[in-house]
């Protein structure tokens, strides 16, 4: 739907103009706002008294007063299209601006101002069909008492080398793995580490700043869909080259890694890991 | 095995190109493909993000719930587009 109807030019101009657009993971039917949830089931049961196709995965379009009008199951363009413009006809629909500013819908998290944010994307080598269409991303926040982990105890010199300890690299290489079926957000129940290193060393000592080579490897199992059996279990397979900058007794400035090579079973994928500062950290800086 | 598999990569990719010493550049990796070094490793960050054709879903204006969007449209006259799905969406993780 992402890289279809809602990356069409025709359907994002209707939608800016005629509706208020909004989307819901059924993730979050259990948990949230109580009236939420209420209007969430209220919707799905008029669809299915209506004899409307209704289901997880569902278009609805609801009159400004609230009453379901329409909906499909899994609509392609030209049915969405169809069904924004029969709305528009039968409920007179004027265009106007967005009543709402757009906005990154993949917007870095809250964090305590010591975390350590990293955005990961990790996009298909092939970039279109289906799960391919859309890089995979995720935000991996790190806490002091994590981050702190992948530094050094003692004395900083060139050539200085460690080993990340695993409870860390497992916390970065589990969310190392591109699209694939999910049911809820950073589904990695079922990943398998088989095998994870990650050594860093002191490349270069700038006054205050350390700065560090990171060379990591990941051998993953994870099937491709969640709670389905399946003969041939995918793998993530991957190295991965970085580096990082820190202030001892301060913190990570920055940390930045690519893979040099990642498969996921028979399919080329690249992993990106680059940190973010708040905010209120770029401010002060 | 892992130790071996460093080794083969280390290898594969070559020596540390640069004297490590204090205050020297950072020591990057010869590969096939030229240099990992910062640059390099900057440069792919930036190949592997979501493009602007990846992210057109973020030039419509999403309300935040169902219950805002109802809000908005009973105000504005407008109608609602409410999408749900399994996953998320936003992540590509779905």
């Amino acid at each position: 739907m992402r890289a279809g109807p809602l990356s069409n030019e025709k359907v994002i101009s209707l939608l800016n103009g005629c509706f208020i657009p909004v989307y819901a993971s059924n993730e979050d039917d259990k948990t949230c706002a109580r009236d939420e949830q209420i209007e969430r089931q209220r919707i799905y049961r008029e669809a299915l008294t209506a004899r409307m196709s209704a289901g997880s995965v569902c278009l609805y379009i609801l009159a400004p007063d609230g009453r379901v009008i329409d909906a499909q199951t899994v609509p392609r363009l030209p049915k969405v299209t169809s069904m924004l413009e029969n709305a528009i006809q039968s409920l007179q629909l004027k265009p106007g601006k967005p009543v709402l500013k757009p906005a990154p819908q993949f917007a870095r998290p809250k964090a305590y101002v010591e975390s350590l944010v990293l955005h990961l994307a990790a996009p298909y080598e092939q970039r279109h069909g289906s799960w391919h269409d859309v890089p995979a991303e995720s935000w991996i926040v790190l806490s002091k008492g994590e981050w702190t982990r992948l530094l050094p105890a003692g004395e900083v010199k060139p050539g200085l080398s460690w080993e990340i300890e695993r409870s860390v690299t497992t916390r970065l290489f589990n969310y190392f793995y591109p699209a694939t079926e999910d049911t809820f957000e950073n589904q990695i129940d079922r990943n398998s580490i088989e095998e994870q290193a990650l050594k860093a060393t002191v490349v270069a000592v700038n006054g205050p700043l350390v700065r560090v080579r990171l060379d990591g490897h990941l051998l993953m199992s994870r099937p491709f869909y969640p709670r389905h059996p399946e003969n041939r279990v995918g793998k993530v397979d991957a190295t991965m080259i970085g580096y990082m900058e820190y202030e001892p007794g301060k913190g990570i400035r920055w940390l930045k890694m690519v893979s040099l090579k990642a498969e996921y079973g028979d399919l080329k994928f690249g992993i990106a890991v680059c940190s973010e500062q708040s905010e209120e950290k770029k401010a002060g800086n | 095995m892992i130790q071996t598999r460093f080794a083969m990569v280390a290898l594969i990719l070559g020596c540390i190109s640069a004297p490590i010493g204090l205050g020297a550049e950072p020591a990057a990796v010869q590969g096939a493909e030229g240099t990992y070094d910062l640059a390099w490793v900057e440069k792919r960050i930036q190949e592997l993000q979501p493009t602007s054709a990846e992210r057109r879903f973020d030039e419509i204006a999403w309300a935040g719930n169902i219950c805002e969007a109802l809000r908005l449209a009973r105000e504005q006259g407008r109608a609602v587009f409410y999408f749900t799905h399994d996953g998320r969406m936003a992540s590509g993780r779905c």
